[in-house]
Formats: C-alpha cells, structure tokens, sequence
C-alpha cells in the first residue's frame, strides 16, 4: 500500500485549561500514514489514523507513537493472526521402543492451512550418555510422513526438561491435514522418554 | 557426611586424579593411583585392588546391570548420583545431585565458584560421566585435576575390555574445552598415556609421581 496522498483532521478535539498540551486528534485517509506531511506531522502523539482503503479484513487503524516526523511515526494497531499456537503428542515416546522399531503418534488435525515454525522433542526421563542418539524421530502430514521433519537423532545424556531442536523442512500444512510423529526405536534397556512439541501460525 | 553440601570446598587447594576408564588406565601403576585422592566412575570396579575415594555414575544401564557388584565393592565410599534419573539405587554413602537441563558450563569465566548447595540446587549436567566427575572435583576446592585413563576412544574400548557403548567421543572432547576454560585458573591436565582427546593440556603422569609413594613402593 502506497503512503497517504489523501488525508483529513476528521476530529480535532480543542485544547482546554485543564490540558497541558493539545489533545490527539483522529484522521482518516487513503494509503498508510505520512508522517512527515501533514496532517500527520503535527498532530499529537496519540492521534489516530483509519485508513480507509485498506485490504478487505485486514487491520486499518494507526496510533501515532513518536515525533520523529516519519512514517516509523505511526503503527499499525491490531496484530495480523501470526500468534503461536502450540500442539504435542498426548502422551510419550520411549526411546527403547525395539530396535528399528516404528512408533506413531498424532500431533493434531489442522482446522485451518498452518505453518509449523518449531518442533522440538521434550525429555520426560533423562537419556543415559549413549545410546539414545541411535533412535530418530520424523513429523509429516501421514502417519509415518517426513516431509516436515526429515529423521533426525534424538541426543545422548539429555536432562528431564531439556529438548532436541528438530529442522523443518518444509512447514506447511494445509487444512483438514494431520500432523503425525514417528519413532524409530532402539534395543531395550536404554533410558529415555519424551513427547513432540510443535508451534505453529494460522494462514492468511 | 550427612549430605551432598558437606562436600563443598573440603579439598581446598588440592591436586586429584580424575579417573577414565579407557585402554590406558591399564598403563598407570596402582600405587600411582593412591597418591591422590582420586574420582572413579561406571566400572571402575573392576580395577582390582583399587577402590577411589569418591564415585560418580549416570546411566540407568550401570545401575540396572551393575548396581549390585558397584554396592559390594564401594559400599563405604561417597557415590553420587543424578536425580531424579537414578533415584531406585539405594544403599549406604550415596548422595544425590541434581541433574540440570540446560548448557554443560553457563558460569561466568571470571572464575564464579560453586555455590555450597549447588548440587542439591541448581544442579549440574553432563555429556559424559568424567563431565561430572570434574565438577564435583571443582565443586569439592581442588584446584589441579590430573585426569588419567581419559583415552576418549569412542569405540566401546576400556581397561577392562570392550562393551557396547559407542559414545560420541567429539561431543565429549567439545566438553572437556568448555570446562578447561570455565574452571580457570584451576587447571585439568590429562596425563593419560594413550589418549585421542585434543581439548585439554597434556603432560607425562610421572611429572606428578609424589616421592614418598615412589620410596613406598621402592
């Protein structure tokens, strides 16, 4: 969107005794805030902007935040819906599941298209100094997929609490899709537990 | 000692020996071995008539495999161990640390000293068990660690044999230089004889023979 070429003082409110300087005032235009143009130049820090082009659905209110007489000046108020949500396996994977033995678990159901931004396998019991790092643990979007999360090793000598980053390869999940994790195993009698973590955005 | 926080500082300008259990420990005359106070860890049991003064183990396969030949030889001798991993091994002279998530070293290089309930507090962590046994050192005031047996292998090999362990002998070695910097000015030297780790100091054990073991054993 282009800056504002078109801009008027909808509401100026006037300065009584009982105010130490003048009131923010409320401007309505086309285009994203100008800042160093007026009407947006002088008005007061406070001041709002409505933007009456914006995009449909999207967030078209500014509030004037500094006096620098650019157009960092002016923020745009609401948030786009990029807040992260988070999502785990219910309940745990052991390490020892059998050697080259699989294990699947599902994460969620996507309601709406998702970008998953992290993945992470929590530590629920600790893993002894070797031996873990030969189990591995991959996300996609069908049981037993790897499209998110190519297999990668789980970690050796790892503390209740602490986690294995896991790379994404390729976030998106479209809507009405599963995200699923998979195990694969190691002999018994190693120690170790753990659950998958995932955060994620909501598209568009 | 009643509990892990007694152990704060009791060795307080001392030397010890840090004991790894690879190939080269077989190198080391016993003698040489009891003439400091020393840390022992996993299997070191089966050195035979060597007991160290304290011991240190962390895998839930020493204590499900080996726990009871670790009580019978070592029952008078302080074992820690991390909680909550190993927290079914009973019996006499054990004390507990907790095991902490989170980077081997996070203290400041300006020489920060262990708190006294660290171990029951904040805790400490570990990629390898000789890790530990050099915290607790540092923990315990010594201020020169001679570390003997630290071969570094990687490949299951020990003093007594090979089993089937196959750590991650980098990781480990990527420890051993964190601690080495963190823990100056107290120095880690490792006077093994055989030894693939590249990240600490290295020099001959009999620098560091004591002349009144040598004139014993004469």
């Amino acid at each position: 969107m282009t800056v504002s070429t078109f801009a008027k003082v909808i509401l100026q409110p006037k300065q009584t005794s009982m105010m130490a300087e003048a009131p923010p005032c409320w401007i309505a235009g086309q285009g994203t805030p100008n800042g160093d143009l007026e009407p947006f130049a002088s008005a007061q820090k406070g001041s709002l902007y409505t933007q009456t082009n914006a995009t449909d659905d999207a967030p078209h209110i500014y509030q004037k935040v500094d006096e620098g007489e650019d157009n960092n000046d002016w923020v745009l108020l609401a948030i786009p819906s990029t807040a992260l949500s988070v999502a785990h396996t219910r309940d745990d994977f052991n390490i020892d599941a059998g050697s080259g033995t699989t294990v699947d678990k599902l994460i969620m159901v996507a309601g709406e298209a998702i970008t998953i931004i992290r993945a992470k396998a929590i530590y629920t019991i600790a893993t002894d100094t070797a031996g873990a790092e030969n189990a591995t643990i991959q996300i996609g979007t069908a049981v037993g997929g790897a499209q998110i999360v190519a297999a990668e090793a789980l970690e050796a000598a790892k503390a209740i609490g602490s986690a294995t980053s896991l790379t994404i390869a390729d976030g998106s999940v479209a809507a009405g899709e599963m995200v699923a994790a998979r195990l694969t195993g190691i002999a018994a009698t190693e120690a170790g537990e753990f659950f998958v973590q995932i955060e994620y955005t909501v598209d568009g | 000692m009643d509990k892990a926080e007694d152990f704060h500082n009791i060795h307080q300008d001392e030397t010890c020996l840090i004991i790894g259990n690879g190939p080269g420990l077989g190198d080391i005359p016993l003698w040489f071995l009891e003439s400091y106070p020393s840390l022992g860890s996993n299997l070191i049991y089966k050195l035979e008539g060597f007991k160290p003064t304290y011991y240190a183990t962390v895998d839930s396969r020493i204590m499900y495999e080996y726990q009871d030949e670790v009580m019978a030889a070592f029952s008078d001798i302080p074992k820690f161990l991390p909680t909550p991993n190993l927290d079914k091994w009973k019996g006499p002279n054990i004390y507990r640390f907790h095991h902490r998530p989170g980077p081997l070293f996070p203290h400041p290089k300006a020489g920060k000293l262990f708190p006294r309930d660290l171990l029951s507090d904040e805790g400490i962590t570990y990629v390898s068990v000789t890790h530990i046994l050099l915290q607790l050192a540092y923990f315990m005031g010594f201020t020169t660690m001679l570390c003997v047996g630290l071969d570094n292998t990687g490949d299951g090999e020990h003093f007594y044999g090979s089993d089937r362990s196959r750590p991650n002998a980098e990781k480990w070695d990527q420890g051993y230089a964190i601690l080495e910097e963190g823990f100056r000015p107290r120095k880690i030297i490792n006077i093994s004889t055989r030894t693939k780790c590249k990240s600490l100091p290295r020099d001959n054990w009999r620098n560091y023979i004591v002349t009144e073991k040598l004139a014993e054993k004469a």
